[in-house]
């Protein structure tokens, strides 16, 4: 199979997909071959790599070449992928060694070679563009019947991934049984030589004509009608005019929202437009959690009076563990997450601050119809128009993920890092700054579940510390604190003799 | 200057003689370092200024437990520990800088290792000034502070650096050398105009760089005529040093930045008058890069033929200053300052072909009389002569004395004698192609086959220059440390003081009770109610003194919101100014572990009671959390950003007079938000 223009070599749909009948090519939704190292999760991500895939390292294109044209001219090898054309050095200057030269040189054959690679498109599929104001009535929560104005011509069983069939539809309703794609998915496969857009010069009705006289016509209309009655084609510009546009606006899709879903499915993911944010009734207070009678108990006996006004919060006395200390000190309502939402006031999500996409990682059971929940959520976010989202933006947005408190094998204090970067809730923000995509995750913080003073006390019953251990002073020749308390100096003197 | 001195004393094509002389340093100083130290949990055992009295253990099997058990419940029964918190603080406010000063050394110490709050003001965070003057001054202690241990570790990944840079050019070199070896076989005309190209490709670049003197540090010129003239170096060794003597000129100086940093200019005499010799030495030896560029390192073995008339006064700077402690110091002290300061130009003086001392001795015409007038003449913007050509600071060449001058005006046009004010010797001539600044250029190192003048002169006699030494004394190299560093590690007096934030010295003094703070001017203590006030007035500027102009979105408040938070919570919240965020809160403390976090306080106003008060919600832009989350993910740190929803005023009001701060503080919401950047490629 020849290179695509969006072919990413991770990507690689096997070369079976040509034998196909219909005239859609499959839009790349099938698994990257990605090798193992290539599968990192999102939690171990360090720093560095993080910065690392800024796409600063150089692409050896004499690798890539190398890995694509090892058997055939430019036929693809398995296992390659991304990974392996950005590997090597760069040299900042000419060192005047001829092994640079040379290596220089083949590599910029390489990547002409790359570059200039013919690329051929198979025979893409017609389909007609028109308004669908007819098939307004909404049937399933996942439609956005409304909004779909693109129909396919092929079967539909080449559209895994994109368009819906409108169901539910009148017998004698036209082009029923298609494939509607959304704006996004239409100019998607345009830009990705896989459709050809028309113009409808007809009617609907006419070009695809309803299920009974479809047989009838289509004997006939083989070799008389000529295609351009019909429609016109239109210019990759002419799709983009037609399809692109202001958010709102029937039809039509932002520039920025393309952008970012292009820029997904290219990256091989499954994405889907989110369903319209259901009207959140605004639900009954959450119920504090009932308490038990043995709670009831202890609260009584441990029931600590109000803080005095102005301090010391930390009752002087006698403790025993720090625990008790860091109780007193407990003042701010401290947020525990929870699977239920427990912000008091649900509010609905203000717009730019709101899931506009789903996004399944690529994975080989997935179809349009039939998928787990998605993996991510996105939110798509202009950022000449926006800013970094307040409290009121981001809560109500947050409290509408669905929980996800990380890996359960994170557990104990030595994950504490791990759970407390992963967050309890998260959601991704993509941020297109004229057209550059910065991809940002937003995670409900669990600190107020997190008490590190409970090491405290481990600690200090480590040491088996007598009367509380050492209060002991290091180096710098100061005297030693402690040294007042008799008992307390006895406890230390191990490490008083270094006292000069 | 380690690194320049040593390779500047390594003989021709001798570049692995000046590795080991280079490495012995720090090796040298690692061993020094290794005090023993105590273990930190030891030091670190109180996670706050509380002590706690944990009863101990009873196992059911072990009937002994139970006797303790008892017995350690009997003495505190009878014999009761005071309260906790048993040792109030005592801190000063101090509205300058807004901070809360601790002085006494005990509580010091204690607030430090209990909890870790504040910092020194003369240190990074631990309050070791006195450590690191002592380490400064010779003592065996406090080499260990984290300062030191920086310092080292710095020093060993510049050499690390160093040495990677010297094998990839040698690796380069040899390639080099293969390839035209194979290449003469091949050919022998071709060879014989490449190796001609090189000499006048470096030949035309250096004529515009004396022209145009911006433009001749561009890497691009260093690397061509490093290029060619390794290229050159194969067939004809002299040649290149001299065209790289012409290349490397300096150029004038005529940025702002350059004219400060001109020999005599105001700031660096001022900084030169206060620096010990000792320190000069390190300075230079840390300050000066080492030569890891391809063109300074290809200048090094080319400068050979000069270099090879240079004493080793390099090694000998390097030695006073780290590792020669048994030197004969009265002896040893004028040679090192004349090699200190005479080195960076002591090419030039090589006609004589001797030691540097020589350069002292050879015609000194000033004393220090003349010393303390041209000082003074220093201070003018402008030189006395005005006529200096605009390719050299004015104020770099001040001749001083009338006969001094006379000489000077008799080669005007061409050169001229100029001192330099310092209490060493930079350099005791300027010609036209001189540095502005010693320390700024590459071509020193090769500028030997330069011609000197013939009345060449320093100002400093010997005995001027052991004056200095000793006017330097008390702070000079550690050569002479062994005689009297005892009576000055008594001496020394603890200048440093150790400060408090705001939220810091709040939460000790209301949430634990720990700390008093007093009034700087009557030394009374100054109440926790009043000290909110105080806090929250001193967080404006100016400083609201009104009570009614105080709001609940105080940045004193919010922020002190969020410290509670966290300290309550157990973690260590310190100031994150230096991370680019507003805290960052450690697990433990600073000593034990990185901070994982770094914190934005993101005030919020959501109540709708806040919409008939005046108020700004800040929007910041994506801009700025990209920028602070780069800044970040560098130190390895995630960003927190930790909203306030802070009540509205009559809310807040409501509940001062109920229940003081502490009710009030319980109307803030915290809420976090982990923020990280999602890389798409790395996720499917």
């Amino acid at each position: 199979m020849p290179l695509d223009d969006d072919d990413n070599p991770s990507l690689a749909p096997p070369p079976t997909t040509t034998t196909t009948t219909t005239n859609t090519k499959t839009p790349s939704s099938l698994p990257p071959n990605t090798t193992g190292a290539a599968q990192t999760t999102a939690d171990d991500l360090t720093a560095e790599d993080m910065i690392e895939d800024e796409g600063a390292a150089a692409q050896d294109f004499r690798a890539f070449a190398a890995s694509l044209s090892s058997s055939q001219q430019y036929r693809k090898t398995p296992g390659v992928s991304a990974q392996t054309i950005r590997k090597g050095e760069k040299d900042f200057e000419a060192h005047g060694t001829r092994a640079q030269a040379d290596a220089l040189e083949q590599s910029r054959a390489a990547m002409r070679d790359v570059l200039g690679y013919t690329r051929v498109h198979a025979a893409a599929a017609a389909a007609g563009g028109s308004k669908a104001g007819n098939i307004a009535k909404e049937r399933k929560p996942f439609g956005w019947v409304r909004e779909r104005v693109v129909v396919l011509e092929g079967s539909s069983v080449a559209s895994q991934a994109l368009g819906r069939a409108v169901t539910g539809q009148a017998k004698d309703r036209p082009a029923r049984g298609r494939d509607w794609l959304l704006p996004e998915e239409a100019l998607y496969l345009v830009e990705r030589g896989s459709l050809d857009l028309w113009w409808p010069m007809k009617g609907l009705e006419e070009i695809f004509p309803p299920d009974g006289t479809a047989a009838v016509v289509k004997g006939e209309a083989e070799e008389e009608v000529d295609e351009y009655d019909l429609g016109i084609p239109l210019s990759l510009q002419a799709a983009y005019a037609l399809l692109i546009g202001n958010d709102g606006e029937r039809g039509k899709i932002s520039l920025q929202k393309f952008q970012v879903y292009s820029n997904l499915k290219r990256c091989g993911y499954n994405v889907l437009r989110a369903p319209p944010a259901a009207k959140q009734t605004t639900s009954p207070l959450p119920t504090p959690p009932p308490t038990t009678l043995w709670q009831w108990f202890t609260s009584l006996l441990t029931s600590s009076p109000a803080p005095k006004p102005y301090g010391p919060l930390v009752q002087p006395g006698l403790y025993r563990s720090y625990a008790s200390i860091y109780q007193q000190l407990a003042l701010l309502p401290r947020h525990i997450p929870s699977p239920t939402p427990t912000t008091p006031t649900v509010t609905s999500t203000t717009d730019p601050f709101t899931v506009h996409f789903h996004i399944w990682k690529a994975a080989q059971k997935w179809t349009k119809l039939r998928h787990p929940p998605p993996d991510f959520q996105l939110a798509v976010v202009d950022a000449q128009d926006s800013s970094v989202p307040t409290f009121t933006e981001i809560m109500p947005l947050l409290a509408g993920m669905p929980a996800d408190p990380g890996k359960a094998e994170w557990t104990g204090p030595g994950r504490m890092y791990a759970r407390l970067k992963h967050g309890y809730r998260n959601v991704l923000l993509a941020v297109v700054d004229h057209g550059v995509i910065n991809y940002m995750r937003f995670a409900e913080g669990r600190f107020g579940g997190e008490e590190v003073y409970g090491r405290f006390d481990a600690v200090a019953k480590a040491k088996g510390g007598k009367g509380g251990g050492g209060w002991k002073k290091g180096g710098g020749g100061t005297m030693d604190v402690g040294a007042e308390d008799a008992a307390a100096a006895a406890a230390v003197g191990a490490w008083q003799g270094e006292g000069r | 200057m380690a690194e320049a001195t040593t390779v500047t004393t390594c003989p021709a094509g001798g570049s692995k003689a000046g590795a080991p002389a280079s490495v012995e340093a720090p090796s040298a100083v690692a061993g020094r370092l290794s005090a023993p130290r105590p273990p930190l949990n030891q030091t670190y055992t109180l996670p706050a200024p509380i002590r706690t009295f944990p009863l101990p253990t009873f196992y059911p099997n072990n009937p002994i437990s139970l006797l303790h058990l008892v017995y350690a419940w009997l003495s505190q029964v009878l014999r009761p520990p005071p309260q906790e918190p048993s040792v109030v603080h005592t801190g000063i406010w101090d509205p300058e800088t807004r901070s809360v000063h601790v002085r006494d050394p005990v509580s010091v110490r204690a607030l430090w290792e209990q909890g870790f709050y504040g910092k020194g003001s003369l240190s990074r965070s631990e309050p070791n000034w006195l450590k690191r003057e002592l380490a400064r001054r010779g003592s065996p202690e406090g080499k260990t502070v984290s300062e030191a241990r920086t310092e080292l570790r710095r020093e060993e990944r510049r050499l690390a650096k160093w040495e990677r840079a010297k094998a990839e050019l040698e690796a380069l070199e040899k390639q080099r050398l293969a390839e035209a070896a194979s290449h003469a076989a091949s050919t022998e005309g071709t060879q014989t105009n490449g190796v001609l190209d090189g000499p006048v490709e470096v030949a035309t670049l250096a004529v515009p760089a004396n022209v145009e003197p911006a433009a001749v540090e561009t890497g691009l010129v260093d690397a061509v005529v490093a290029e060619s003239a390794a290229t050159v170096e194969n067939t004809q060794p002299t040649r290149p040093a001299r065209q790289l003597d012409g290349h490397l000129q300096p150029r004038a100086p005529v940025g702002p930045a350059e004219l400060l940093a001109l020999p005599n200019s105001l700031a660096k005499s001022n900084r030169l008058a206060h620096a010990s010799l000792g320190e000069r030495a390190n300075g230079d030896h840390h300050t000066r890069k080492p030569p890891v560029g391809p063109a300074e390192l290809l200048l090094l073995p080319n400068s050979h033929a000069e270099l090879v008339s240079r004493p080793v006064s390099g090694l000998a700077i390097f030695e006073v200053g780290h590792s020669a402690p048994a030197q004969p110091t009265l002896l040893r002290t004028p040679v090192a300052l004349g090699d200190a300061g005479v080195q960076p130009s002591d090419d030039r003086p090589a006609m004589n072909g001797s030691a540097n001392g020589h350069v002292g001795k050879a015609s000194a015409s000033a004393d220090s009389q003349q010393l303390d007038k041209a000082s003074g003449n220093d201070a003018l913007p402008d030189g006395v002569n005005g006529t200096v050509s605009p390719s050299r600071s004015e104020g770099s060449s001040v001749s001083t004395s009338s006969a001094q001058d006379t000489q000077a005006n008799a080669s005007e046009l061409k050169r001229r004698k100029s001192v330099r004010f310092s209490p060493t010797v930079e350099s005791t001539t300027f010609e036209h192609f001189d540095p502005p600044s010693p320390n700024r250029s590459a071509g020193m190192l090769s500028n030997g086959s330069v011609p000197t003048l013939p009345n060449g002169k320093t100002l400093l006699e010997p005995e001027d220059l052991s004056k200095v030494a000793s006017a330097l004394q008390p702070a000079s190299s550690t050569a002479e440390l062994p005689l009297d560093a005892p009576a000055d590690l008594a001496e020394i007096e603890n200048k440093e003081h150790y400060q408090l934030a705001p939220e810091e010295a709040f939460f000790l003094a209301f949430s634990l009770g720990g700390l008093k703070v007093v009034d700087p001017v009557t030394g009374s203590p100054i109440s926790t109610e009043h000290l909110l006030s105080l806090f929250r007035s001193y967080s404006y500027f100016p400083p609201r003194v009104s009570a009614a102009d105080l709001r609940p979105d105080d940045s004193f408040l919010v922020n002190y919101a969020v410290y509670h938070h966290f300290r309550s919570l157990g973690w260590v919240p310190r100031h994150g100014i230096k991370f680019g965020v507003d805290w960052i809160i450690y697990q433990r403390g600073p000593v034990f572990d990185h901070s994982e976090f770094g914190i934005m306080v993101m005030p919020a106003y959501s109540d709708a009671a806040w919409e008939g008060h005046e108020h700004e919600e800040e929007r910041r832009s994506w801009s700025w959390l990209m920028g602070v989350n780069r800044v970040l993910s560098h130190v390895l740190k995630s960003l927190v950003l930790v909203y306030v929803d802070i009540p509205p005023p009559q809310v807040f009001d409501e509940e001062m007079q109920k229940g003081g701060i502490a009710a009030a503080l319980k109307k803030y919401t915290i809420r976090e938000v982990m923020v990280r950047r999602f890389s798409v490629n790395r996720n499917r």
